[in-house]
């Protein structure tokens, strides 16, 4: 069998494949197994021995003959040509793709054969979007910041792969026999940057934590970074009291990284590709997470790692962050509003709003039959009571459809339902989850004949219908049901 | 990424969606409509840096 992966997002998210694809090979091991991703994360694939080969998306060679007043569209459309032949050529008899993108989705569905099976976005022959498998329209539907998910993003790759993972899955790359770095006992590893700006503390940020930090402990640190963050890890040498810190941000290549975090004692830092790697070698993280990221989804999965929270950098008091890195190190016990690690799904124990909780309920009870949640509130109860309505009149419009009625006639009132449908899911956030997988599961239908298109449609519409139906029958409706 | 490379990335984007229309328009949506379409996704994605961007929205 050959498999390929399509993993062409940042270094992080191709660590964080790394569980799935070694439980791949482990459910797979006579597989021929390639990945392709971008060139310049080339080295996020060292070590995992998992994959035969690795194949690169260069998009410098393919955009190159753009570059320039008069691009030269021709030239551009052969070198793509030439890539998604030769990607063709190998005849892939499944494709997982773990990119969720757009580009991915066509280039998927290109390199395709007739036979060829399909994870993840793909399209269909007319150029719309293909959701093949169920965990794909999870993703679409309730993934991102801001979304109801609180499944790991590497336990969502496990699934597209149809495996689960084990402990072994959760390890260092297969290169330990050629690593050669020693680090000082103890040590806690600072990563300086992050892979936005917004996700990113500043320098002054940084001192003021480390010199906290000094006051309690003497640790040897090392400062880790990308080459253009050199600046950072200069200004906190110069700062930072206590001496015993070794700056070596932008002086390592990512196997270096990996054998300083793997000798650490505790690595600190914001989201980023260090925090993944440090999942893989199994090292206690301290992660400032700003709002901007979903931690759920893309939190540190090693044990002892602990989550704080903050909208900027003021929410991570510095006295704080430094009480909690020495509670880490010395196995103590961790403010319980604090995110904490654990084991199982989800992959976090925190302290979240009503509002949110409800919201993961929902998500539960849509995808995997838990029972419906009690959400109180007038304005849950009108948007249930807005969208029953919605509902039952599209359903009246594709019932007249069914018995042989016009289409263009009722096209018009289906299309306003539709709108009607998203306006209710802006009004009423408690609902969006329970829409947004209405909407998924209608652009899952794809092209085919009216009578079969339509018999799908009325499908989803009934299934909404029987959710509707639950707390449009009241709260005793809900008790009896559990 | 510099402002005369996101100029000609964008300009470049613009000559690659009407080409992509009117080839849709002329033959429908086939291999070559799809390598085309791959290409304007691959330079919307550099126009709005989101090579660089995560997995998870």
């Amino acid at each position: 069998m050959k498999i390929l992966v399509l993993q062409l997002a940042r270094l992080g998210d191709i660590y964080m494949s790394w569980p799935a694809i070694r439980a791949l090979r482990r459910s797979h091991p006579q597989a021929e197994i390639h990945i392709l991703t971008r060139p310049r994360f080339a080295g996020a694939v060292e070590g995992l021995t998992s994959v035969n080969q690795v194949r690169f998306l260069s998009t410098k060679q393919l955009l190159a003959p753009l570059i320039q007043n008069q691009p030269n569209v021709t030239a551009a459309f052969q070198e793509v040509s030439k890539v998604v032949d030769e990607l063709q050529s190998e005849k892939y008899d499944w494709i997982i793709n773990f990119s969720f993108s757009p580009v991915s989705s066509y280039l998927v569905h290109a390199i395709s054969h007739s036979t060829t099976k399909v994870s993840g976005y793909t399209r269909y022959e007319d150029g719309f979007l293909k959701i093949p498998d169920d965990i794909s329209a999870y993703f679409y539907a309730q993934v991102g910041v801001d979304r109801p998910n609180r499944y790991h993003i590497s336990e969502i790759f496990a699934t597209m792969v149809e495996t689960d993972l084990v402990e072994e899955d959760w390890r260092a790359p297969d290169l330990k026999n050629a690593w050669t770095m020693q680090v000082l006992p103890n040590t806690i590893t600072i990563h300086v940057g992050a892979s936005e700006k917004k996700k990113a503390l500043s320098d002054s940020k940084w001192i003021a934590i480390l010199s906290q930090l000094r006051k309690q402990c003497s640790n040897p640190l090392i400062l880790i970074g990308a080459e253009h963050e050199r600046s950072i890890g200069d200004k906190i040498m110069t700062a930072v009291p206590g001496g015993n810190v070794f700056n070596l941000v932008g002086r390592t290549n990512l196997t270096e990284v990996f054998q300083i975090i793997s000798q650490s004692a505790l690595l600190m830092g914001c989201d980023s590709a260090p925090m993944h790697m440090a999942s893989l070698t199994k090292t206690a993280c301290l992660n400032m997470s700003f709002s901007s990221v979903n931690f759920w989804e893309t939190g540190p999965r090693s044990p002892q790692s602990y989550i704080i929270k903050g909208d900027s950098e003021d929410d991570f008091v510095s006295d704080k962050v430094a009480a909690i890195a020495y509670k880490i190190l010395h196995g103590e016990k961790v403010d319980l509003s604090v995110v904490t690690a654990q084991k199982g799904n989800p992959s976090y124990r925190a302290f979240s709003k009503k509002e949110q909780d409800e919201q993961w309920n929902l998500v539960q009870a849509i995808y995997q039959g838990a029972p419906f949640p009690e959400i109180e509130g007038s304005l849950f109860t009108d948007g249930i009571s807005k969208l029953f309505e919605i509902n039952q009149l599209m359903l009246e419009q594709m019932k007249y459809i069914e018995k042989g009625g016009d289409l263009q006639k009722v096209a018009g009132i289906i299309d306003r339902g539709e709108e009607i449908i998203e306006t209710i899911a802006k009004l009423v956030p408690s609902l969006a989850a329970l829409v947004r997988w209405y909407q998924t599961e209608k652009i899952r239908i794809g092209p085919g004949p009216q009578e079969q298109v339509l018999a799908k449609t009325i499908h989803i519409h009934d299934l909404l219908s029987q959710v509707l139906d639950i707390y449009g029958s009241g709260q005793d409706t809900i008790a009896e049901a559990r | 990424m510099s402002q005369d490379l996101e100029n000609y990335l964008s300009n470049a984007l613009k000559r690659l969606e009407s080409a992509y229309e009117e080839i849709l328009k002329t033959q429908g949506y086939n291999q070559d409509t799809e390598k085309l379409k791959i290409l304007c996704e691959l330079t919307r994605e550099q126009v709005q840096n989101e090579d660089s961007s995560s997995t998870a929205r």
